[in-house]
């Protein structure tokens, strides 16, 4: 008798192609009352999701003011996008975060066009080493930690680690598999234990 | 010491890797994973919680960096921006579905006016001499080369 395939976890594997179910998103119902113009459910998603996505572009692009561009532009196209919003194919949410990442992209390329070298020249590399290392220190090497990440690596932590993303949905967000994502994820890891390796207890 | 086996081997490996990925917190790795992880975790206390720690504390470290939050300025124009841009929205989708239909229902009357032009030439060529004869005229046409050898044999002509 042939059995599904199971890994050293328990989880089975198919040959057989899984007709995709509608998906289930907790924004939906939000969406659908922006779409018709409701401005209580305009103050819900903006309480919802602004904070996000300042964070998003914040942690990727290592700029609060940018960041915070970058987050009026994801929402104003979300409000243009929610009355033609097809719901059930895939989350809002996951959506959002795809453009804002785009326009971070943009961003990165248009500003800083030789990328990650670039960028760490910008970021203050840490305290002194005479000195005490202070909470607001240790904020400080991480950002400049994650800033000298190679994009990819940088955009999968901080969808996974600091937005808390489920890995189907941060994979999604990225435009690339699972498994893509979870190599993103140890390379990124790795390197940030490196880099702050004086820190890690 | 007893030999442990190749599936607890292997799961202490995944468990490892998606520690090593997701972070030190289980309840943050893929759900696919997390009942067999957890069953290992279960069975394996002192080493799970060794290799758990060791994720947990750079987690800690990385959520020494806190974000900025949003300011008032920003709140206030992202939600003065949305009933132009919904309306907007509703008319360009209004309009494209309008602007669809009607250009599919003028697909459909160039269709119609059309049809007749297009198809006459191929079923009815220009000049039809043959489809206008009459049958009998056609029949001794086509007959013609094979009457004359039928009917010198049923005469007995010899040549």
């Amino acid at each position: 008798m042939l059995r599904p395939a199971t890994d050293a976890l328990g989880r089975i594997h198919s040959d057989r192609p899984a007709a995709s179910p509608p998906v289930d998103d907790p924004d939906a119902d939000l969406v659908r009352r922006v779409g018709t113009g409701d401005p209580l459910a305009v103050r819900a998603l903006t309480a919802r999701k602004l904070p996000r996505l300042t964070a998003l572009a914040a942690r990727v692009l290592g700029d609060a003011a940018e960041a915070e561009d970058i987050a009026q532009e994801s929402l104003i196209r979300a409000w243009r996008q929610a009355p033609v919003w097809r719901f059930g194919e895939a989350r809002f949410d996951a959506w959002l975060h795809r453009v804002a990442l785009n326009l971070c992209r943009d961003r990165l390329r248009r500003v800083r066009p030789g990328g990650p070298q670039d960028l760490e020249a910008l970021v203050d590399p840490g305290p002194a080493p005479d000195r005490g290392l202070e909470a607001s220190d240790v904020g400080e090497r991480v950002a400049a930690a994650m800033a000298i990440l190679p994009a990819r690596q940088r955009e999968a932590v901080v969808l996974c680690h600091y937005q808390e993303m489920g890995n189907i949905q941060a994979a999604a967000a990225l435009g690339i598999s699972v498994e893509a994502l979870e190599s993103l994820l140890s390379r990124g890891r790795r390197a940030l234990r490196a880099a702050l390796s004086d820190l890690v207890t | 010491m007893t030999p442990r086996p190749d599936s607890a081997a292997a799961a202490e490996a995944r468990v490892r890797q998606l520690a090593e990925s997701f972070g030190g917190d289980p309840a943050r790795w893929p759900e696919a994973d997390r009942p067999g992880a957890e069953a290992w975790i279960a069975a394996h206390p002192a080493e799970a919680r060794r290799l758990l720690e060791d994720a947990r504390s750079l987690d800690r470290l990385l959520f020494a960096w806190e974000a900025p939050r949003p300011t008032a300025a920003v709140t206030t124009r992202v939600q003065a921006a949305a009933p132009v841009q919904v309306r907007q929205s509703l008319r360009r989708s209004w309009v494209l579905t309008l602007t669809g239909g009607a250009a599919l229902a003028a697909a459909c009357l160039a269709g119609i006016v059309a049809a007749p032009r297009l198809v006459d030439p191929v079923l009815r060529p220009a000049a039809a001499p043959f489809y206008a004869s009459d049958p009998d005229s056609i029949l001794s046409e086509a007959l013609t080369p094979w009457e004359a050898p039928v009917a010198e044999s049923a005469m007995g002509v010899r040549s």
